[in-house]
């Protein structure tokens, strides 16, 4: 079964003959993609349109941060790709780029501004102790990983990852965008 | 405020933080505000308290050593130094002298790096984003000499202890002479970028005024100190390491405002690069190899209590080592770190000022929140 | 004691041992044992003796001799002079006095304190926890502190 994304898009192309009243005469989601060719290229176009200008929110927490700002400068330039326009806003932000550690004080936080992001949002865990809690792990005061938190779409790995690295993560999560049936997605595969 | 026009202003409190695009990390301040101008103000901290403190009495001293880097991890060696320090006098064991000078070179090298990230985020957080860019790209030149010598660019763990982790090599002098190159025509243009400039002039100039002796009473140091005309610098008051062979000069500035803490850092800029300079002379001068001293595999230092002090990009930085002489883990590591006790003042620095100023005076601090909270 | 001059530390060393309840710790560099009731005239004597530096207030855990030692770093603004002040005080009811009356850096250092041990320091104006969040449960610090279990706790102690 392919995976629906996020986009919904109102289901009115192709309706069948019938009493629309009657659910069991709507389509499914398969359906409508065989029947209609506006469908899925729009859906595509948004999804394009994501990759290419990912919106991050501004969410340092640790050493991994000062990375991702190094990210943003004159020699590693995310912008050449689109994503230095850091909202500081999680009302305007479509990805949480969760870089550094998150400690059990700061749990609360992350969880209110991943649910103050509107859809369609992505994370990405920046740093090992993001993706595991990292050397900390074994703390009383450190959350093992953000996907304790928030549901994580890349990982980039590292302590801290390289900016080259973090703009690879970002890459990554343009692949899946684009890719969205596949359950894990290597970026360099077409 | 509401005494002096017939505007109604209303009291209220305002939460700065965690997530905020200024507060240098994780900082929290709960400031209350008659109108625009704040009458309490609270630093809440704690948001990255990682337990390194407690996780370092389940590690051995080598593996203790790399959870230093993430005290201040704008300038990583210089947070190895006071622990490998305060080993090293537990277990009684001399340094060769490369080492040291490479730990010297090494600790004003990130310096200079943590004092770019300080100059160029205090200009971002006042409005002038286009002027982070310039101080970054000198960082980028330091870490570039780094990261040809001990392959990290960020937390590096090079300072071991009983010496360092590797020797000076080729690619690191030739990134070292890039760095030589292009940081003085960059000090230089960017005075005339900002010195002058009135914007900054106006939101710096008398806001955040530090007098010496509450700055003292408070235990602040570091540039925040100076700055606050308190002439104290550990490299030249109490040195350690081989810093009583080199001349360090120590610039002070009188007025103790935001301003005078930008001036101070600028100044010493220019003393960290003659710093370089030096110690690099001196570094070429000892014969390679050299880099470890007499350490056992095994480390069981005998049982004590020792406290050692370097002076750090942000301040005074002390570790305390306690070993009970028979195991390989440490008893209790704690550590002074200066920006706790340099955003101490907050609460009595903030009232008065404006909204505005706040942010000013959380940029000119240059604090960093992975020291804060430990 | 003017803001520009500091006795020098042979001259502390002599005077700071009259005073009753600080006794110097051998093998030490300027290291006193103090009494409980001795804390404050020492502090105040340094403080009056030009050291106007509260570098560090900490605690170490001795559960075996069931006691907690707090060690206070004083240095001054002029030398790398550091005169260390070492209290024991009794692990089941654990007080001391505040220095904030003296040094406004005692502040958020005993604040730290007592949030990792939860060591009273009676005189002080706002003692609340400070890296953990209020209504914290457990001293952290404290060698018998656990977290919870079946969190993976590290690798045991070498002995």
């Amino acid at each position: 079964m392919a995976l629906k994304t996020n986009i919904r898009f109102p289901q009115r192309v192709g309706m069948p003959e019938g009493d629309p009243a009657n659910t069991r005469d709507l389509l499914t989601q398969e359906e409508l993609e065989s029947r209609g060719i506006l469908f899925t290229s729009l859906d595509k176009l948004f999804r394009w349109g994501a990759g290419w200008s990912l919106w991050p929110l501004q969410f340092g927490l640790a050493c991994c941060a000062i990375e991702m700002i190094c990210t943003t400068q004159t020699r590693f330039d995310m912008s050449r790709f689109g994503y230095e326009v850091f909202r500081n806003s999680p009302r305007q932000a479509d990805v949480m780029i969760v870089a550094g550690t998150i400690t059990e004080k700061m749990r609360p936080a992350v969880e209110l501004l991943y649910h103050q992001m509107p859809e369609p949002k992505w994370v990405i865990a920046v740093g090992s102790c993001a993706i595991s809690g990292g050397p900390f792990v074994d703390s009383y005061s450190v959350v093992a990983g953000a996907d304790k938190v928030v549901p994580v779409d890349v990982y980039v790995p590292g302590c801290p990852p390289r900016p080259e690295a973090i703009i690879d993560g970002m890459l990554q999560l343009k692949a899946k965008l684009a890719n969205p049936e596949r359950k894990q997605v290597v970026r360099d595969d077409k | 405020m509401s005494e002096r026009s017939n505007a109604y202003s209303e009291r209220y409190t305002l939460n700065l933080g965690p997530q905020h695009p200024s507060t240098h990390g994780v900082l929290r301040v709960i400031a209350d505000f008659d109108g625009e101008t704040c009458i309490a103000a609270d630093p809440v901290i704690g948001y990255l308290h990682r337990g390194i403190e407690k996780l370092l009495e389940s590690r051995t001293y080598p593996q203790g050593l790399v959870y230093t880097d993430r005290l201040d991890y704008l300038a990583g060696v210089n947070n190895n130094l006071p622990f490998a320090l305060a080993v090293e006098k537990l277990l009684g064991v001399a340094i060769p002298e490369r080492a040291s000078l490479l730990r010297m070179l090494t600790c004003e090298i990130m310096r200079l790096a943590s004092y770019m990230v300080g100059i160029g985020i205090y200009i971002m957080d006042l409005g002038a984003v286009s002027g982070v860019f310039y101080p970054f790209q000198q960082r980028e030149y330091a870490l570039d000499v780094m990261s040809a010598l001990c392959g990290a660019r960020m937390t590096q763990g090079y300072i071991r202890i009983g010496g360092v982790q590797a020797d000076w090599n080729d690619e690191a002098e030739a990134a070292l002479n890039v760095l030589y190159k292009e940081l003085p025509p960059f000090i230089e243009m960017y005075h005339k970028l900002v010195d002058e400039n009135e914007i900054f002039l106006r939101r710096t100039s008398g806001v955040g005024v530090i007098s010496a002796a509450r700055a003292k009473a408070y235990g602040l140091s570091g540039p925040n100190l100076r700055a606050s005309g308190v002439d104290y610098d550990l490299r030249r008051d109490a040195p350690y390491c081989l810093y009583d062979r080199f001349k360090v000069n120590v610039p002070v500035q009188t007025a103790g405002d935001c301003h005078a803490r930008y001036v101070q850092r600028m100044q010493e800029v220019d003393e960290i690069l003659r710093l370089i300079h030096e110690i690099h002379a001196a570094l070429k001068e000892t014969e390679p190899g050299k880099i470890m001293g007499p350490v056992p595999k095994m480390l069981r230092p005998p049982a004590g209590e020792v406290y050692a002090q370097t002076e750090n990009p942000k301040g005074i930085m002390g570790c305390l080592v306690a070993s009970d002489g028979k195991s390989t883990n440490p008893w209790r590591v704690h550590f002074r770190r200066p920006s706790f006790d340099n955003i101490a003042i907050f609460s009595e620095l903030m009232p008065g000022h404006k909204v505005a100023d706040l942010i000013a005076i959380i940029a000119s601090f240059d604090i960093v929140l992975g020291e804060i909270d430990g | 004691m003017t803001n520009n001059e500091v006795k020098p530390k042979a001259q502390v060393a002599a005077e700071i041992v009259r005073l009753p309840g600080v006794a110097a710790i051998e093998g030490g560099d300027c290291e006193y044992l103090l009494e409980a009731a001795a804390l404050l005239p020492a502090a105040a004597y340094l403080l009056e003796a030009g050291y106007e530096f509260l570098a560090d207030i900490t605690a170490v855990d001795y559960p075996a001799e069931e006691k907690f030692r707090l060690l206070y770093q004083v240095a001054n603004y002029h030398n790398g002079d550091i005169i260390t002040l070492k209290l024991d005080i009794p692990r089941e009811q654990p007080r001391a006095d505040s220095l904030c009356g003296l040094y406004a850096a005692a502040n958020w250092l005993e604040r730290e304190v007592y949030d990792m041990f939860g060591i009273e320091f009676s005189g002080h104006p706002d003692l609340r926890r400070i890296l953990m969040w209020d209504g914290y449960a457990g001293w952290p610090l404290r060698k018998d502190f656990a977290a919870e279990p079946g969190k993976y706790q590290g690798r045991r102690r070498l002995d």
